[in-house]
């Protein structure tokens, strides 16, 4: 049986936080690494795994800015 | 855009088309290329795809990251089933890994139950799997063979359609007479066209000296026909269809039913590689 209406209400509410996630998570990515991947880059052209290998190299520089006490802006 | 950022990403594996591309005219696959087709890792566009209900509905969805993903494939509707299972779930493996998690509610106790399927079994079952097939019945030979994504789509719409009208016409206001009236005339629809759906399998009915390649021809054959020979027809389709479907896998259940006692019960489920099967049915 298909999914009942109140089921489908659910499902495009948990879609519509999810799609908004991937675009915060997608910006975040973008804004940390200052210009060099565009939106086109990011929406079209990256896979996960590379987005995720960008946010490992965020992650790394927010902790070595951290121990070294330089500041990050 | 550049030019220059078609370079930029870069197919994650290398795929040979489980039918050979038997089947397909000329243009559905750029330069008619059914070995080493180069599949690419879904794109965060790709994503947020398989998060658009409406798209999700029409199938528009499956067709855009196909054609995202596999950039040689020209028009994804003119897949048959086993391809179409075979090309997304290389298109999975290609953006998330070999493993993919099946959440599943046991059937006894309500518990939900994840399961991790391995991608790289599911191509090898497909690409083991029959593309056609062929029964007797009597001097008859019926050739059976996959049907198209599009066949699929149309057909998975309208049946989704006439249960929502079924679902809607047991909660509506009427007299108990007429609500059995036309449960009765809808459930038949449904039966109708589930038949039929079965029969778009039908390729070809033969005998010694004639060929019906004609779909509709062998739909009025069968329907025009007695009972008997539909069940037949039926049965084996249903056996082709199985046995071109990744086989169910077994789950014990992890859930209690009280605070002594484990579930235990075993159920099956089963893989599906289309974003929109939970969704529409198909």
């Amino acid at each position: 049986m298909p999914l009942s209406d109140s089921e489908i209400e659910e499902l495009i509410e948990k879609y519509e936080n999810e799609i908004k996630e991937i675009k915060y998570r997608l910006y975040k990515t973008g804004w940390f690494m200052r210009g060099f991947v565009s939106y086109h880059d990011l929406m079209h052209t990256l896979s996960r795994e590379d987005i995720i290998i960008m946010t490992d190299i965020i992650n790394e520089n927010l902790e070595t800015t951290k121990e070294s006490g330089l500041p990050f802006i | 855009m550049s030019f220059l950022d078609e370079y930029k990403r870069q197919p994650k594996l290398y795929i040979d088309l489980p039918s050979s591309g038997e089947f397909y005219s000329d243009g559905v696959f750029e330069d008619n290329q059914f070995v080493q087709i180069p599949v690419f890792a879904m794109s965060a566009a790709d994503e947020i795809m398989t998060k658009t209900p409406d798209a999700l509905f029409s199938g528009k969805s499956v067709v855009n990251i196909l054609k995202s993903c596999i950039p040689l494939l020209n028009d994804p509707w003119q897949l048959i089933k086993t391809d179409l299972e075979y090309l997304l779930t290389a298109i999975r493996i290609a953006s998330i890994g070999n493993t993919t998690d099946i959440a599943s509610s046991c059937n006894k106790c309500g518990e939900t139950n994840v399961v991790e399927v391995n991608l790289q079994s599911v191509l090898t079952y497909i690409d083991n799997a029959p593309y056609e097939s062929s029964f007797q019945y009597e001097d008859l030979t019926i050739n059976i063979r996959p049907i198209t994504f599009k066949q699929m789509s149309d057909l998975g719409i309208a049946l989704y359609q006439k249960q929502k009208t079924l679902y809607q016409l047991q909660v509506a206001e009427m007299s108990q007479d007429q609500r059995v009236e036309q449960v009765a005339t809808l459930s038949d629809e449904i039966i109708k066209m589930t038949t039929r759906s079965l029969i778009k399998y039908i390729h070809s009915v033969s005998n010694s000296t004639s060929t019906e390649q004609n779909n509709e021809t062998i739909r009025k054959f069968i329907e025009d026909n007695d009972l008997k020979i539909s069940k037949a027809f039926a049965d084996e389709i249903t056996k082709f269809v199985d046995l071109i479907t990744y086989s169910a896998q077994t789950v014990r259940c992890a859930g209690e039913v009280d605070e002594n006692t484990l579930c235990d019960n075993e159920y099956k489920i089963s893989y599906n590689s289309d974003y929109s099967s939970f969704f529409v049915i198909r």
